[in-house]
């Protein structure tokens, strides 16, 4: 019997076996097209034990769709991702967090560019939940990385109904809208956290979303911080970028032997954000003639006239340029080119 | 509304969750941004009359 | 033999607000005022040209009204939306590449 009934409690009822339940799953749409862990009545119990908020209270209303992300709801879908019981907390901060307006949820789940939400996650928490912020710390291998990241995307698509090919347009997409999320590593880190940096205390936790088009890694051995970040620069630099568009907010994952090198150099976050600003200026006839025109559409009022020598900042300022330090050994960094019409947003965990 | 073949479903959707799942929806071929100005010019001619049709009881006048 | 199990639905209802706020089918088009809210999708412009311009001279509507948006990802500004509501009785926006 594969045939189910949903009853007043959103729940369905479905033969008992993995397989089975699956199935059902993959019929309605309700994954990610990874097995899922079912819902059960049990299983939601126990994820809503990790939060002290009310089962039914309203956490957000998420975009496109917008459907109405209770706890109760966030929690089963927190299970279907694999989650425990103590994630919860960073995913209802996380939901606030791509539900803020200046995130443009609505925008970064329907457009056909590749963009998703990157959940880093920084503060005493991370290492609570054994996060990963060190050697792969963008890749497999980690329970708390991996199933944080993928229960916000599946909260994205089942609460936020941004189901690929309907309300999600993406052309192609990513490999980051299974799982997208990673935490600051903070102890290898020279400047102070990224929490800190907005303003947060070193003991709060908080949840930073970032509307990521992707990562592109730059391999670079050069031990002169000027050099390296000439280099950077460079590797930043693209005509068909979203950001170049309409002045974006970009984000750098610096290794901690590139942020030690810049550090040592005697620069200051803000001072790496001021040069690369500077150095990721480009040409604006890079861009084809007709995303030049929507260049000046977006930021004629930004730049006042954009000729085809102007050149383009990549982000209206230098503070809109992202740093996160995390990752091994090693001498790689990541650059994580954004949807550009949205903004970083970080809400505090509330344990 | 006017969508492009790709955006149908995306339209649709979005006029419901902004409480409108009645809008009128005029459809025309996607994509709309590679095409020449003339072309442009004939899916304007092609295409005005269903948007008229959509929006106004009486067709034309 | 396999007994059943309850699982959640892990969805939420898509919001359907207002769904009864009133949208009128105009009995006639000569004499009113069309405005168009232009997403600045690539082309968009000219159809929005081509189509002020037809409903104009063969259907006898008075006037066209534009607001072009910057990019399409953003919400067209709601003081915007009021004046276009004041002045026109038709409004024509896009959803498309």
């Amino acid at each position: 019997m594969s045939v189910s009934q949903k009853d007043r409690s959103g729940l369905v009822e479905v033969v008992d076996d993995i397989e089975a339940i699956n199935a059902l799953y993959r019929e309605r749409q309700w994954g990610d097209g990874l097995p899922v862990i079912p819902p059960t009545r049990e299983r939601v119990e126990r994820m809503l034990a990790g939060t002290q908020r009310a089962h039914d209270e309203v956490v957000a209303e998420v975009a496109p769709g917008f459907g109405v992300a209770t706890v109760q709801q966030i929690a089963v879908n927190a299970v279907l991702a694999g989650c425990e019981a103590s994630h919860m907390p960073v995913l209802i901060a996380a939901v606030e967090a791509i539900s803020a307006p200046e995130f443009n949820l609505q925008a970064v789940s329907t457009t056909t560019n590749a963009a998703t939400a990157w959940v880093i996650v920084n503060g005493p928490v991370a290492q609570k939940l054994g996060m990963n912020s060190g050697l792969n710390c963008l890749g497999q291998g980690n329970w708390a990385n991996a199933t944080i990241g993928r229960a916000v995307h599946l909260i994205m698509q089942n609460i936020g109904h941004a189901l690929p090919g309907e309300m999600d347009r993406a052309t192609q997409g990513q490999p980051g809208k299974f799982t997208f999320c990673c935490s600051e590593n903070e102890a290898a880190s020279p400047w102070m956290p990224l929490h800190v940096e907005r303003g947060f205390k070193s003991e709060q936790s908080t949840v930073t979303v970032v509307g990521a088009s992707g990562t592109l890694n730059m391999l670079c051995h050069e031990k002169d911080a000027m050099d390296l970040l000439r280099v950077i620069a460079d590797s930043m630099i693209y005509p068909a970028s979203n950001d170049y568009w309409c002045g974006g907010a970009p984000w750098l994952v610096l290794g901690p032997e590139h942020a030690d090198i810049l550090h040592l150099a005697g620069l200051s976050k803000a001072d790496v954000k001021a040069l690369l600003w500077e150095k990721t200026k480009m040409q604006a006839s890079r861009r084809s003639i007709k995303d030049l025109a929507r260049t000046r559409d977006a930021r004629s009022a930004e730049l006042g006239e954009i000729g085809l020598d102007t050149l383009l900042p990549i982000s209206p300022t230098p503070d809109e340029i992202g740093i996160l330090v995390a990752g091994g050994p090693g001498t790689h960094s990541v650059y994580v080119p954004t949807f550009g019409n949205t903004r970083s947003v970080t809400r505090v965990i509330e344990l | 509304m006017i969508a492009t073949t790709a955006f149908i479903k995306l339209a649709r959707a979005q006029a419901s969750a902004f409480g409108q799942p009645d809008l009128p929806i005029a459809v025309i071929p996607h994509p709309l941004g590679t095409r020449s100005r003339a072309e442009v010019r004939e899916l304007a001619e092609k295409h005005v009359a269903d948007i008229v049709a959509l929006v106004c009881q009486a067709g034309a006048k | 033999m396999t007994g059943t199990v309850l699982v959640y639905d892990p969805t939420a209802p898509l919001r359907q607000q207002h769904a009864a706020q009133s949208r009128r089918v105009l009995s006639r088009l000569a004499g009113i005022s069309v405005g168009f809210i232009d997403n600045s999708k690539p082309n968009f412009n000219h159809l929005a040209d081509d189509l002020g311009d037809l409903l104009m001279t063969r259907y006898g509507v008075k006037s066209v009204v534009r607001h072009r948006k910057p990019m399409a990802g953003i919400a067209t500004p709601e003081q915007v939306m009021n004046k276009m509501t004041e002045q026109c009785n038709l409004v024509i926006t896009g959803s498309g590449d």
